[in-house]
């Protein structure tokens, strides 16, 4: 009957726009892609800040494909991949966009699968683009704004719905007058924004402040020109306010103490922050195994970032473990100590003495890496040689990482508490055989 | 409750002709009278355990009780209640508001209170299910699913005193118990550290060193009652019984 039809149809309505919300607030993340114009080095740069369920993940090495990559996977699963790298210095990332979906069963690869068929078969934008053009005719289960880079100076966005994309090149002074995209979970063709636009524009939509957040921190650096350590420790970590102003004592806030508690719901370093990665590309006619993914595991402001290129032969042991890797497990343990009852924010108390044990750490790994990369490009080094450097900067923040578990189940145990009460002695003890 | 007949028992010794004190002697020798939670989606085998040596011959006699006994206010015919190992939060589902105030009330009237796993959560000031009958959070806690394995507990002089006059360590069984630690909760008394864990579990992604000198066994007072929660499990097949046998026999004593 007409009438129960349109009952049933509002209740449909209903039930997917809540499926949808949940899934873009669980299924979030926030990313850039930034072409080697606006870099310091001229080397392009990715970056995203994985906001997901899967709390436990882990680096991967992808090797049953023609290309051999190394990707942030969910702990103990190869089905998916949710950002990484392959031998040709091709890199990509996503972050969901829901507006992106159309009614209708869908098939064929979804946001994570597509990422890791890319990984395994694309060499350039190009190819990305050409994989993209062939499976719309077949259709996908996607709905996501990847972000790509290649060794060939490529650095490109793609909305890309179920049957169809667009992509926005970073290179393109018309589209990216600064040489970089910012994407959370909206898709600009969805809404009929401009490819870069302004918070104004975007009004109350979902993920807005952090868009915003992420543009203005980029803005602040693009006169200097963007680095890899600006993006892992500036914008992975970022804590700003819903007006946009960091939070003072953060790491892009003023240097005035930090608030009791900050609201970690719709930050750049939020509560549903999984990992991280930054991708350091090449530039054209370079070494393409020279590529580097930085990868921080667990949420970014509890955990530090560590290199890995696609050539190491096994991954660092505190990197990969199929119930989540020894380092980001850690982060976990440590975020959970310091978030408040209701898990939507974090106690501040504990963070100045965990940045300020592990960020020194991460500084020397930064520098011992840009030492050790400038060696490749001079000597090369076997396979052997970058497997034991990668497995030396893993075991360097593990260390760290392992030290400020110790310290903070030690503050815990030692936690200042009411004093117990006075009781009578004891009677008897009874002993059972 | 069994301190009542203790008050009866010290009084009649002051003022009851010896002739007479054989009779109120026998008091003593009254069993602690012991209820376990159990109900059918507990999952739990904790109380036939548990059953098996809290028995007259030991000065306690034993009996399962439900969630829904226990909203009715059947816990006034015993000393002690046990909450054993399961699930803490579905415990506090099964027990339900009512089930939960009538525990609360029942320690804070003199009950005495026996926690075990499961039962160290639910009375812990963690969770919002928790009853908050002792004030200690839950370290590591995206981590509790650690893994089953037997450890190595160390008792502090205190729990030695307590708990056993002969060893100071013990081989026990762990099965993802929680990793104590204390909290500030204002309206709570602190708690005193009986044991810690001196070896740990860390499977399923558990940091290592995380469990090594959180605490084990602890216990505290609610009102009038005696509170004392376990985070292994003393009650299995290879004990030690007597540790657990103490600890219920010491709850069971009003302050």
């Amino acid at each position: 009957m007409p009438v129960n039809d349109t009952r049933l149809l509002r209740l449909c309505t209903l039930l997917l726009t809540i499926i949808a919300s949940i899934d873009s607030s669980a299924d979030a993340c926030t990313t850039a892609v930034i072409s080697g114009k606006a870099t310091v080095d001229g080397r392009p740069l990715l970056w995203k800040n994985r906001d997901a369920p899967a709390r436990h993940n882990e680096v991967a090495l992808l090797t049953e494909g023609p290309l051999r990559a190394i990707a942030v996977v969910n702990a103990g699963s190869r089905r998916s991949a949710w950002m990484g790298m392959n031998e040709a210095g091709f890199c990509i990332e996503n972050s969901l966009s829901t507006d992106l979906r159309q009614p209708g069963k869908k098939t064929g690869f979804n946001n994570g699968t597509l990422i890791k068929r890319a990984l395994q078969t694309c060499r350039t934008v190009a190819d990305f683009k050409q994989l993209l053009e062939e499976t719309n005719q077949t259709g996908r289960r996607t709905d996501a704004n990847f972000g790509v880079i290649d060794a060939q100076g490529g650095a490109a966005l793609f909305e890309t719905g179920p049957t169809s994309f667009t992509m926005f090149d970073a290179n393109d002074p018309a589209v990216a007058p600064h040489g970089y995209f910012v994407r959370s979970n909206f898709a600009t063709t969805a809404h009929d924004f401009p490819a870069n636009p302004t918070p104004e524009q975007l009004g109350k939509i979902y993920s807005a402040e952090r868009y915003s957040q992420a543009c203005s921190r980029l803005d602040l650096q693009k006169d200097k020109g963007i680095t890899v350590d600006y993006l892992i420790r500036h914008l992975t970590r970022d804590l700003s306010q819903e007006t946009g102003t960091p939070h003072p004592g953060t790491v892009n806030g003023s240097a005035a103490p930090l608030p009791a508690t900050i609201a970690t719901k719709n930050t750049i370093s939020r509560t549903t922050t999984v990992s991280a990665a930054v991708f350091h590309g090449v530039k054209p006619g370079e070494d393409p195994r020279l590529a580097t993914m930085w990868t921080i595991l667990g949420n970014p402001s509890f955990s530090l970032a560590v290199p890995s290129w696609v050539d190491v032969q096994t991954i660092a042991e505190p990197l990969t473990d199929e119930n989540g890797a020894a380092l980001g497990e850690i982060a976990i343990t440590l975020r959970d100590w310091n978030k408040t009852d209701d898990g939507n924010s974090i106690s501040t108390q504990c963070l100045p003495g965990i940045w300020s044990d592990l960020w020194p750490v991460e500084d020397k790994i930064l520098t011992l890496t840009s030492r050790f990369q400038q060696a490749r490009k001079e000597h090369g080094y076997s396979v052997g040689a970058i497997t034991r450097f990668h497995q030396k900067m893993a075991d360097l923040a593990m260390t760290a990482m392992q030290q400020e578990l110790r310290e903070m189940k030690q503050a815990a145990i030692t936690f200042p508490a009411p004093p117990p009460p006075t009781f009578a002695p004891v009677k008897k003890t009874i002993v059972i055989p | 409750m069994h301190s009542v007949s203790n008050f009866l028992l010290l009084a009649a010794c002051i003022f009851i002709p010896a002739s007479l004190q054989s009779v109120v002697m026998a008091e003593e020798t009254m069993p602690v009278r012991v209820a376990i939670l159990d109900f059918p989606a507990s999952g739990s085998q904790g109380y036939r355990n548990l059953q098996r040596f809290l028995i007259p011959k030991n000065g306690f006699e034993s009996t399962v009780i439900s969630p829904e006994a226990i909203r009715k206010g059947d816990l006034k015919n015993f000393d002690v209640v046990i909450m054993p190992g399961g699930s803490g939060s579905g415990q506090a589902k099964a027990l339900k508001p009512e089930g939960r105030a009538a525990v609360r009330t029942f320690v804070k009237n003199g009950g005495g209170y026996v926690g075990i796993c499961a039962g160290a959560y639910l009375a812990s000031s963690h969770y919002e299910w928790s009853l908050d009958l002792i004030n200690a959070r839950v370290w590591d806690r995206s981590h509790w699913n650690r893994g089953k394995s037997n450890v190595t507990i160390q008792l502090t002089p205190v729990g030695s005193e307590v708990l056993s006059n002969t060893n100071s360590k013990y081989n026990i069984y762990y099965s993802n118990g929680p990793l104590l630690v204390p909290d500030n909760q204002p309206d709570l008394p602190g708690y005193e550290v009986l044991a810690t864990f001196e070896s740990e579990v860390a499977n399923n992604g558990a940091p290592t060193e995380a469990m090594i000198g959180t605490h084990a066994i602890i216990r505290s007072k609610f009102g009038s009652g005696r509170v004392i929660c376990f985070s292994p499990h003393a009650e299995t097949k290879n004990g030690p019984h007597s540790l657990i046998a103490t600890g219920i026999y010491w709850a069971a004593n009003q302050e």
